[in-house]
């Protein structure tokens, strides 16, 4: 008698279906993504809303038909936040004032969404504070300090090795510009908090390493299509390190830290 | 990455169409929340489930809302 493949390995199964979707996702923000650059901005924002909205409509529909399946409903709600990143990106208001282009006000919202997200207990039962270390002694500290100062070292790297003939941001001393700056630093926390607190734990708990290897890609691709190729590549560099550290350790005390201080210095060195 | 060299005021003189995107999904959203909350005969953990869920994708396109709120509240009376 033969059996299906869903009966012989539902877990097999069940990483396959999760495949698929991580790869139905992707090919719709991708869709979403040359919208964007073929049409412009407003098309591109539609786009990413249509996207964000049928992924929440997915967890209400995972939600009504199959209440037990906590797992699933929470990595899809957690997914939406990667078309809802774009979306925040590409609609938030462009303020000359701040100086700093790329326009980094969105950070407002999408912060405020991952300090949600994180706090939410529905998502995870089992989460670490943020500025908890793994465990007792000097070890737990010293790989945070070294993560911390690995995005210092990769900010630095950036500055110097980014192409940049405009103004150097230290010309203006006044508020407006560090406003611009502080946001900018603080969209690097943010992006941590984000990918590595939030969407990183529960596509683990659902998928494993394959689900720590979704989620670099997906920060790496926000990351890319915010800031550009070239100066993506040490937010990358960073990403690739705090995955496996935030995986291996659950602290993200030095991940935080070390997005901000990479974004700080590639903003006010170069 | 670059600065712009030219600095005004913090103002919000006119929000671009793109601007109304985010709104658009949060009405459309707000709507369905309102429309599950009145649906009767909804199992109490299907209910909880359903609120975090809308909660989340709810919360940061209302920030954005009230962001772009004030700014043009200070634009106009600042």
């Amino acid at each position: 008698m033969a059996l299906s493949a869903v009966l012989t390995s539902p877990h097999r199964a069940a990483r396959t279906s999760l495949l698929m979707g991580a790869l139905a996702m992707a090919a719709a923000l991708g869709g979403a993504e040359a919208v964007y650059r073929v049409a412009g901005a407003f098309w591109g924002a539609v786009c990413f809303a249509v996207v964000f909205l049928a992924i929440v409509q997915l967890a209400l529909l995972v939600s009504a038909r199959r209440p037990a399946d906590r797992q699933l409903v929470a990595l899809l709600a957690v997914a939406s936040l990667v078309p809802l990143d774009r979306l925040l990106v590409l609609s938030a208001p462009t303020l000359p004032f701040l100086r700093l282009d790329p326009n980094a006000l969105w950070v407002l919202p999408m912060g405020l969404a991952g300090v949600y997200a994180y706090q939410a207990r529905w998502l995870l039962s089992k989460r670490r504070p943020l500025l908890r270390l793994a465990g007792p002694g000097r070890r737990p500290l010293a790989i945070q300090t070294a993560v911390a100062i690995t995005g210092l070292a990769l900010g630095v790297l950036g500055a110097d090795a980014v192409a940049y003939t405009g103004p150097h941001a230290l010309i203006y001393p006044d508020a407006a510009k560090w406003t611009g700056v502080a946001l900018f630093a603080l969209a690097g926390g943010v992006g941590e908090l984000a990918w590595r607190g939030v969407l990183q734990p529960v596509a683990a708990e659902a998928a494993g390493p394959m689900g720590v290897v979704a989620c670099f890609v997906a920060s790496a691709y926000v990351s890319v299509a915010w800031m550009g190729f070239s100066a993506a590549g040490p937010v990358i560099v960073l990403s690739g390190l705090t995955s496996v550290v935030v995986y291996r350790t659950r602290c993200l005390s030095g991940a935080v830290a070390g997005g901000i201080l990479l974004n700080l210095l590639m903003a006010m060195l170069r | 990455m670059t600065y712009l060299l030219a600095s005004v005021p913090l103002k919000l003189r006119e929000i671009a169409p793109v601007g109304f995107v985010p709104m658009v999904a949060l009405l459309v959203l707000l709507v369905e929340r309102e429309i599950i909350r009145a649906r009767p005969g909804q199992h109490r953990q299907q209910r909880t489930a359903t609120k975090h869920v809308l909660s989340l994708a709810v919360f940061p396109l209302m920030v954005l809302f009230l962001l772009l709120a004030g700014l043009r509240f200070l634009t106009i009376h600042g």
